[in-house]
């Protein structure tokens, strides 16, 4: 029972900070990967040759159609892993969705450029600066979940390692790209995984945003799992704002009720994404 | 040690009269539940049968009330200014009008608070009169609707005040209860209004690490048959 995480009681007080919520387009640019991560809902597999069964990724007219038809404060460009279309393809499309739309784009995440890294045999640096010159505002805080090596392994055993994704991390800051780190919190986690997560991300200066995401994994491997519990939420959020007093705090709005947003609202969550629309 | 958590299984049958059905439902439902349970009825329930707990929630106003394991709605609290509403149940109480005063109401034998959110109040303002009315009566016994706080605001008062045990908890949800508890590393008692003893439940889960995951999913990159 003491290796579980503690929320210390906070009384309520009026918030230092207020709520913004971000009206998010989601892009997804293919929901089948061949990474198979255990708390990730694209870790279909869905076989990629001969007579396969991948839907095409995302079209320029989908774009078109979602972009015009409201307005949005960011655009998230994300997706599975498949070898079907190029990186070129990709950043194509980011190219679209720039000239499309004023909103800041999150393009992609250290996952997929590590995965046409590896696949093209680009460099890092020049896929960032494609990414930065065709548009993109940040990286995604994908492949961020818990740089834990000894529980990356156990659960998503083909993913970067933390090292890995921190170094594509600082890359992306020098080519001009925000950086984004994340925090997947789930039922049981403990004070060690927290603090040995926090302490990884001091590694990345200037840290603006941390997204804290709960694990969901209705349509993953791990579905027998359970999401953390709202107190578990609450430690986070604290362990958080004691090391980055300063830091954005990003929850998604989705399955958190009206009393756990007032109240991670409180202890320090100032920024909530709503999906306005979802593509792909 | 921490203070427990109660578990107080309630099943409410005030919407009907007390016909033999019903009485047929209270037995199941306290042998289902270990001999505990606490009934929320309109009607007296006969002298000859067995409930370990009952509430009557709509005995005359005037006039002493005597039958032992049963409580009488002493009255209900619905200023429209407060974010809360109270129903304050007790044992054997004489029902005049001035027991609705709360402090007199502390004094009372086996009485409780019974605190409802009101429809539309945030979880702000209404964290706030409980906090509050906990603080003012430290000595009363609150008891939060279940039900009508929520879960989430429900977990914070929890861990916020270690007085405050929930109520109406539907039993197909007490998994969230388990989830608290083991949040605040509280034990989970079962019992009733009544004279039984309360029971410790089984000891909580401890959650593993992660669970083990089958190594052969994560170790081999997953190759498409037709291709080999």
């Amino acid at each position: 029972m003491d290796t579980l995480l503690r929320y210390v009681v906070e009384p309520l007080l009026p918030p230092a900070r207020p709520l913004n919520m971000v009206r998010v387009l989601r892009i997804t640019t293919t929901r089948q990967c061949w990474m198979q991560c255990a708390f990730c809902d694209f870790s279909q597999y869905a076989p990629l040759v001969g007579h396969h069964t991948a839907s095409p990724a995302i079209s320029p007219d989908h774009i078109q159609q979602a972009v015009s038809a409201a307005s949005y404060d960011l655009i998230k460009v994300r997706g599975g892993l498949t070898v079907w279309e190029p990186w070129s393809y990709f950043v194509q499309l980011v190219r679209h969705i720039s000239s499309q739309s004023r909103a800041p784009i999150q393009a992609f995440s250290a996952v997929e450029l590590m995965h046409f890294h590896r696949v093209e045999k680009i460099p890092l640096r020049d896929m960032l600066d494609e990414l930065r010159w065709a548009g993109a505002t940040s990286l995604g805080p994908g492949g961020g979940e818990l740089l834990v090596d000894e529980w990356r392994e156990t659960v998503a055993a083909h993913r970067l390692r933390s090292a890995e994704w921190l170094s594509i991390q600082q890359l992306a800051m020098e080519s001009g790209l925000q950086s984004r780190a994340m925090l997947l919190v789930f039922h049981g986690i403990t004070p060690e995984l927290i603090q040995s997560h926090l302490h990884a991300l001091q590694a990345i200066r200037d840290l603006s945003v941390i997204e804290i995401k709960p694990l969901r994994t209705a349509s993953s491997p791990m579905a027998y799992w359970d999401p953390p519990h709202l107190l578990e939420l609450l430690a986070v959020v604290q362990a958080i704002r004691t090391q980055w007093p300063h830091v954005d705090i990003v929850m998604n709005r989705t399955l958190l009720s009206e009393d756990a947003l007032t109240l991670l609202h409180h202890h320090g969550v100032n920024h909530v994404y709503i999906t306005a629309k979802e593509i792909g | 040690m921490a203070r427990p958590l109660s578990w107080v299984p309630v099943l409410d049958v005030s919407h009907s009269a007390v016909t033999p059905f019903t009485l047929r439902q209270i037995s199941v439902f306290v042998r289902s539940h270990n001999g505990y349970g606490h009934v929320l009825t309109r009607s007296p329930l006969p002298q000859d049968f067995d409930c370990p707990s009952w509430t009557y929630t709509a005995a005359p106003i005037q006039g002493p009330w005597r039958m032992p394991n049963a409580s009488v709605l002493v009255g209900k609290l619905e200023d429209p200014e407060m974010d809360i509403m109270l129903e304050i149940p007790a044992n054997n109480p004489d029902r005049s009008p001035a027991l609705i005063d709360l402090a007199i109401c502390t004094a009372m034998p086996g009485c409780r608070w019974i605190v409802y959110r009101k429809p539309g109040v945030g979880a702000m303002a209404a964290s706030h009169a409980i906090l509050r009315l906990a603080s003012l009566y430290p000595h009363a016994s609150l008891w939060l609707d279940q039900p009508s706080i929520g879960w989430d605001l429900a977990a914070y008062l929890l861990a916020a005040d270690d007085r405050l045990q929930l109520l109406h908890i539907p039993d197909q949800e007490l998994s969230q209860l388990v989830d608290i508890a083991t949040a605040l590393q509280r034990p989970i008692i079962l019992h009733d209004f009544g004279p039984h003893k309360a029971l410790p439940m089984a000891a909580l889960p401890q959650h593993a690490f992660l669970p083990p995951v089958p190594s052969s999913d994560m170790t081999s990159l997953p190759v498409y048959p037709g291709y080999l």
